[in-house]
This record gives structure tokens, C-alpha cells and sequence, in this order.
């Protein structure tokens, strides 16, 4: 499912994917059941609405001031991470940043990769290509395991496996590691263990992503309840580290109030079991811990987002997953439906972002605008208002951003009727005669009007304009 | 040469954007001017209240705390392992944790950390039954342990065995993560790992369902050491 550059356009039977989800009761049961979690343990979290709005314009404030000096950021990282033997590595591309990632593991004679959760490997779709170098890369966060079983992707940025029900991985445990069948979650977490802790121990090498990279202190930090991001990054010999560009953070002062809010934000906990800073790999007097460490710093379309101001606030995100919980479009759909790397709002900001509007575009359409998903966000990225601007990207060519495939989903028509529209609503004298003309004729209106109406009475005019009441009501005045 | 370039054209990029959009002073420093902290629930605390909280949050986060004086520690362990019939103990020679510990040989077989993990990694995932660290510093609001990982702390010790122990003296508990990083107890430099623990190995991946000792300890036992012991030494 991961969708990586080479795979087929986003935008590519959206519909159809969204017919699936919506037709499948047991997903719908689920989602239900999940987000309500997620979105209750969040609100015990944040009792006080305006006690967590002064945390959100202080998160965003720490990620804008950081934004503001990402390129000096990145070469101070850079520059601290080496002194602390972190090699550090670029990569433009999601194809560029698979090459250095298997040539590293050649080069050290990697034949197995054990991972611990990272998007933006599902980004860059790593597991496909380092399959296609015959190098084997596990999944150990047992969501991403459970999905790497059952040969799809992760439907959820922080819960990948939140679409199957106990029983579907039970059955599938059953199937594909020949235990004894048990819906028992203890039981099947116990299963998840015994398999994976030989897998640690197996592996040549280990992948992780990196929730902040600390730019004063070459440092990483990762954010983790199972422990398998501090086993993927421990256990085997070489550790890479896999970082998008917008991650980075100036201070360790920095990590308190922004690990606050991603913790609350994605899980509903004050913190979380494991919070790893490493610094870097094993010293002269140390018995354990990976001999090298390396990594590898990902653009892949954010350098092009950074260049536009409006844009830009796309790149403040911490990926805690708040805004698909409270969506309520991803609440019906699930995250398969998307077909994108990252769903929900979050997704549909950045993935017509990276891989052009031509391609995936259409996501923008999936949105009600009812704006929870912007007033959830920990750093407050506006997130609707930029599902509009993408929206418009989508038909016009007029902004000033670089977003690949802009204006190449317009509709002739449907940019006729806007463009009307907008005629009717800017010329008062017209507009008293449209609103005339519909109100007068209300009943020749027609009564199905394709979608809408299969599930939807059709809308009709009043038979008097507000206006007209209003007038009415006080003849004197003459703004009516 | 290819790297060099793919650097050169994304930082290029990052501050061609830059300019085009904000003002922001060439040369002005890295790190932040004016400091943030902000926490709404932050109260000041005398040190018995820290401690409560810091025991109180642990326990919530399914850890075991005991809180005992600081000649108690070895008696308070030792009896902890034989009524969970633990058989095996890894420390660190040299660590503050194993002059801690005292001798409990007479509980358990006590085995020192002294080669290099590459050496025995089987009997360590296979064999050990528990490990014991020292916490540098222990954070009241969250009830979370700070270790750091070095030759007499060893990234595996925290995180292998199926049993974790960590000894804590009460006098380090402050009371937010903002504040243990505030007084660098780790020194100049970051030590290999800064390890932020709070309660045993979870997940909730698989239908929300908790559950606990996913790729971790599946327990967590915290020692609080000290002279006070205001707080109540068994659990509730």
C-alpha cells in the first residue's frame, strides 16, 4: 500500500477506494471505536480549552522560529552530528534517499534491516526498494508489523493496524506464523515479542526515524511506548537514521513543551514510555550500542513547500496524528482509502505537495471544511485553510508557490460555474435579479440533482429572499 | 561528489525560500533569544509533594515503586527478587547502582555487564532475568526516569531483561522534564543515550487493547532511596 514514487497516481480511483471503505461495516465499527479512544483520552489531556490554546501558540511559535532558521539549523546539525561521529548524509529525493540508504547497508554487508516506526521510510517507500536490492527489511512496531504480515500498509500515522479488528490479526498470526490460534491481545503481543527479539538479534542493521533532531546538541530524539525503536537502534552494529528536513529543532529546550504536546496530542499521555536522545554511537569504554551511525536527511519536497509563506506552515507538523482523529471524513474512511503515505488532513496537505497536484490532488476534495483538524493541531498549521489553497491550486495557476501540477485538475465547466458565480455575487443589481429569478422560480428548479439527491431531499429557494423579508420588516431602510 | 551537490542544492534552496519570504537577520544566532517555559500545570512543590507525584504517576504507568531509607535498599531488593523468584540480576561493575545494590548474592545470581554485547547477545535476551540502573534524575509531573547510557550504564542493561530495576535517591526528583534538563545532571556533553523512562515496554496497536512488555521489560520496579521516607514503603 505504501505508495512511493514509482506507483501509480494518489488521484487514481479515489472514488472507488472511498466506496470500499464505506461499504465495509467492520472498518466503519472500528474507526468509530478507535478515534472516539483517541479523541477522549486527547480531551483528558487538555481539560481546559484555552490552558491548551496558550500551549498551542507557544508550540507553534517554538516550530515557526525554528522554520525561520532551517537552513542554519541543518548545516549546525550537520556539523554537531559529525562531531559526535553521526555521519550525515543528504538526500533530494525519495529514490536518492533509498540509493544511500541500501548503499550504506551494502557497504556494510546488511542483508537484514530491522525498522522501528518511520513514515517517512513509508514516505519513500524503503521496504519495496530494498527489496528489490534482495536486502529483507522487518517492520518491529507491532502496528507496522501486523500490517507488513497482512501485506498492506499503515492506515494510521501513529496507529498503522487501527482498521483490523482482534480477530482479523488473530487469524492472521494464525495464518502467517503458524502459532496456535489465540484472539488474546496479551497473548498475541506475547507472540509479536518472542518473534521480533530474535529478529533484533539477527539483524545486520537497524532503521529509525527521528521525531526531532537537536541541532546545538547532534542529537536525535525518539518517541516510542514498545521499545522496539530503542532495540532497532541498539541492538545491531549500524543504526540509520532517517529524517525529513523539517524536523529539525535548535535547543534542547526545545523538546519539553514540544514533546508535551505530541505526546497529548497523538496518544492521549502526559509522556510516553521511552524518550531516546542519542548522541551517537558506541564509545571507546562502552559494551553495547550500534558502531555506526548515520543519518540521512530527507527533502523530498519540503525544500519547495518552505519557499512559499502559506506553504510553509505545512512544514511545522510533529506527525501526532490529531488531525485525522477529530476528522470526521477520515473517521468514515480509514486511511487505506487515501492511498497516500499520510491521510487525513495532514495528508491531504502534503502529499499533492510532494508528489504534484496531478497526482494527488484530488485528496483535497475529501474535506467537509468544518475546521476541527485546524483547531486540534499542537502548532496550529491551518490546516483547512491550506486544503483550500491547494483546492485553488488545483484550478488556477496564479500563486506564487512551486506545488508540481498546479491547475491541472480544472473542470472547464465547474470553473465556468465559478467563475459566475463570482460575476453574480460582485454586481449588487445582479444579484437582486438572480435572487429574483430563483426565488420566483423555485419550482421549475430540478428535483434530483445526480448525488445529491440520492441520499439528500433537493434544496429549493424561499419563495421571498432574506432580503425581501428583511425589507419588509423595515421599509425605511434602504440597504436592502 | 553526487552528495555534495544534493546538499548544496537543498540548502541553496531552503535559503533562496528564505529571503523570498522573511526578514531574518543574517548571522543572527542559532539558538533561541528569550527561553520558553510555559506549563499550565505547574505548581510549586515541596519535596514530599514531588515525591507522592513522582510515585503516584509511576504507579499509574503500571511500575512497581518502593520507597525505603537509604540503608534499606539492598534488604528491600533482595526481597523483592525471591518473592518473584528472579534468578538472575545484571548490573554494571563500577556503577552507582551495583555499590547500591549491596551484595545480593544470597538472593539471586548476580551477573556483571562486562563484555561487549555482541559477544553473549543470546544469553543476554535469552537468560537474564533482570537488570538493575541508577536514574540520574527522576521528573514528578510526568513520573519518569532519566538515565544515562555510558560504560557503567549500558543501553542494553534498561532494556533487554524482562525486569527492569531502577534506583533513584529521592533528593533527584525534580518536578518537570524542563527542570531535570535544566540542571545537565549528564555533564557537558549528552551521554551516548539520555533515556526518558516512564512505567514498562506498551502498546495499544493492536484494537487500542493495552498491553504491556511489547519489545521492553514487561515490568518496571522503581527503588526511591533516602532519609525521609514519607511515603508510605509498600504498595498500595
Amino acid at each position: 500500500m505504501s505508495m512511493g514514487p514509482q506507483s501509480e497516481s494518489i488521484n487514481a480511483g479515489f472514488k472507488q477506494r472511498i466506496d470500499v471503505a464505506l461499504k465495509d461495516d467492520a472498518l466503519q465499527g472500528n474507526l468509530r471505536r478507535a478515534m472516539d479512544f483517541l479523541v477522549d483520552k486527547r480531551a483528558l489531556q487538555f481539560p481546559d480549552t484555552s490552558a491548551f490554546e496558550t500551549l498551542q501558540a507557544e508550540g507553534r511559535r517554538i516550530r515557526q522560529r525554528n522554520l525561520e532558521k532551517l537552513p542554519e539549523l541543518l548545516e549546525r546539525l550537520e556539523s554537531r552530528c559529525t562531531e559526535n561521529g553521526i555521519r550525515v548524509h543528504w538526500a533530494e529525493t525519495a529514490d536518492e534517499a533509498c540509493r544511500i540508504i541500501s548503499t550504506l547497508l551494502k557497504d556494510a554487508n546488511a542483508n537484514t534491516l530491522i525498522k522501528g516506526k518511520s513514515m517517512a521510510s513509508e514516505e519513500i517507500a524503503l521496504n519495496a526498494a530494498l527489496e528489490r536490492q534482495g536486502i529483507d527489511a522487518i517492520e518491529s512496531d507491532m502496528g507496522e508489523y501486523i500490517v507488513q504480515l497482512d501485506g498492506t500498509g499503515p492506515s494510521h500515522i501513529i496507529m498503522p493496524a487501527i482498521h483490523k479488528t482482534r480477530e482479523e490479526i488473530a487469524r492472521l498470526f494464525h495464518e502467517r506464523l503458524h502459532t496456535d490460534y489465540t484472539d488474546d491481545v496479551d497473548a498475541l503481543i506475547g507472540i509479536g515479542r518472542e518473534v521480533l527479539r530474535s529478529r533484533f538479534q539477527q539483524a545486520d542493521a537497524g532503521l529509525s526515524g527521528v521525531n526531532f533532531a537537536i541541532a546545538e546538541e547532534g542529537a536525535l530524539c525518539l518517541v516510542e511506548n514498545e521499545g522496539n525503536g530503542r532495540m532497532s537502534t541498539t541492538i545491531p552494529p549500524l543504526h540509520i537514521a532517517l529524517c525529513g528536513i523539517e524536523k529539525v529543532v535548535a535547543t534542547l529546550e526545545d523538546i519539553p513543551p514540544l514533546l508535551n504536546l505530541l505526546t497529548k496530542s497523538a496518544t492521549g499521555q502526559a509522556i510516553t514510555t521511552y524518550v531516546n536522545l542519542i548522541r551517537g554511537p558506541r564509545q571507546k569504554e562502552e559494551l553495547d550500542g550500534p558502531r555506526a551511525v548515520h543519518l540521512v536527511l530527507l527533502d523530498n519536497g519540503r525544500s519547495r513547500m518552505f519557499a512559499d509563506q502559506r506553504l510553509r506552515e505545512t512544514l511545522r507538523c510533529i506527525r501526532c496524528g490529531a488531525c485525522m482523529n477529530h476528522c470526521p471524513v477520515y473517521t468514515r474512511l480509514g486511511g487505506h482509502a487515501y492511498g497516500s503515505t499520510y491521510p487525513g488532513p495532514i495528508g491531504q496537505v502534503v502529499m499533492p505537495q510532494i508528489e504534484g497536484i496531478h497526482r494527488a490532488g484530488e485528496l483535497t476534495q475529501a474535506c467537509s471544511l468544518n475546521g476541527s483538524c485546524g483547531e486540534v493541531c499542537p502548532v496550529g498549521i491551518p490546516l483547512p485553510g491550506l486544503i483550500r489553497q491547494l483546492r485553488h491550486e488545483a484550478n488556477e495557476t496564479d500563486s506564487r508557490s512551486g506545488t508540481p501540477g498546479k491547475g491541472q485538475l480544472r473542470k472547464p465547466l465547474e470553473s465556468l460555474v465559478w467563475k459566475l458565480w463570482a460575476l453574480v455575487h460582485a454586481r449588487p443589481t445582479l444579484y437582486r435579479f438572480m435572487c429574483w429569478l430563483a426565488s420566483r422560480g423555485r419550482t421549475l428548479l430540478p428535483r434530483q440533482i445526480g448525488p445529491w439527491t440520492r441520499t439528500r431531499s433537493s434544496p429549493r429557494p424561499a419563495p421571498r429572499t432574506l432580503h425581501d423579508h428583511l425589507r419588509h420588516r423595515n421599509p425605511k431602510n434602504r440597504r436592502y | 561528489m553526487t552528495q555534495e551537490s544534493a546538499r548544496q542544492r537543498i540548502l541553496n534552496r531552503l535559503k533562496s525560500g528564505k529571503r523570498q519570504t522573511k526578514d531574518v537577520p543574517v548571522g543572527s544566532p542559532v539558538a533561541p533569544t528569550e527561553p520558553v517555559h510555559i506549563s499550565p500545570e505547574r505548581t510549586p512543590q515541596t519535596a514530599a509533594e514531588k515525591l507522592e507525584r513522582f510515585c503516584d504517576q509511576l504507579r499509574l504507568s503500571h511500575a512497581e515503586v518502593l520507597c525505603v531509607g537509604e540503608d534499606e535498599i539492598q534488604q528491600a531488593l533482595g526481597q523483592h527478587l525471591r518473592e518473584n523468584a528472579i534468578k538472575n540480576l545484571l548490573y554494571a561493575p563500577g556503577s552507582v547502582a551495583s555499590r547500591r545494590m549491596g551484595d545480593q548474592t544470597a538472593f539471586v545470581e548476580t551477573r556483571p555487564f562486562e563484555q561487549p554485547v555482541e559477544q553473549w547477545k543470546a544469553a543476554l535476551f535469552d537468560d537474564m532475568e533482570a537488570g538493575i540502573s541508577h536514574a540520574q534524575a527522576g521528573i514528578a509531573q510526568t513520573g519518569t526516569l532519566m538515565l544515562a547510557t555510558g560504560p557503567s550504564e549500558p543501553r542494553t542493561l534498561s532494556l533487554v531483561p524482562p525486569v527492569h530495576y531502577v534506583l533513584i535517591h529521592e533528593g533527584q526528583i525534580v518536578e518537570t522534564l524542563a527542570g531535570a534538563f535544566g540542571t545537565k545532571p549528564w555533564g557537558n556533553t549528552l551521554p551516548t543515550n539520555l533515556l526518558l523512562i516512564s512505567g514498562p515496554s506498551k502498546t495499544a496497536d493492536i484494537q487500542t487493547t493495552l498491553a504491556y512488555g511489547a519489545h521492553g521489560p514487561k515490568r518496571l520496579v522503581v527503588i526511591v532511596y533516602g532519609g525521609t521516607r514519607q511515603y508510605p514503603v509498600s504498595e498500595a
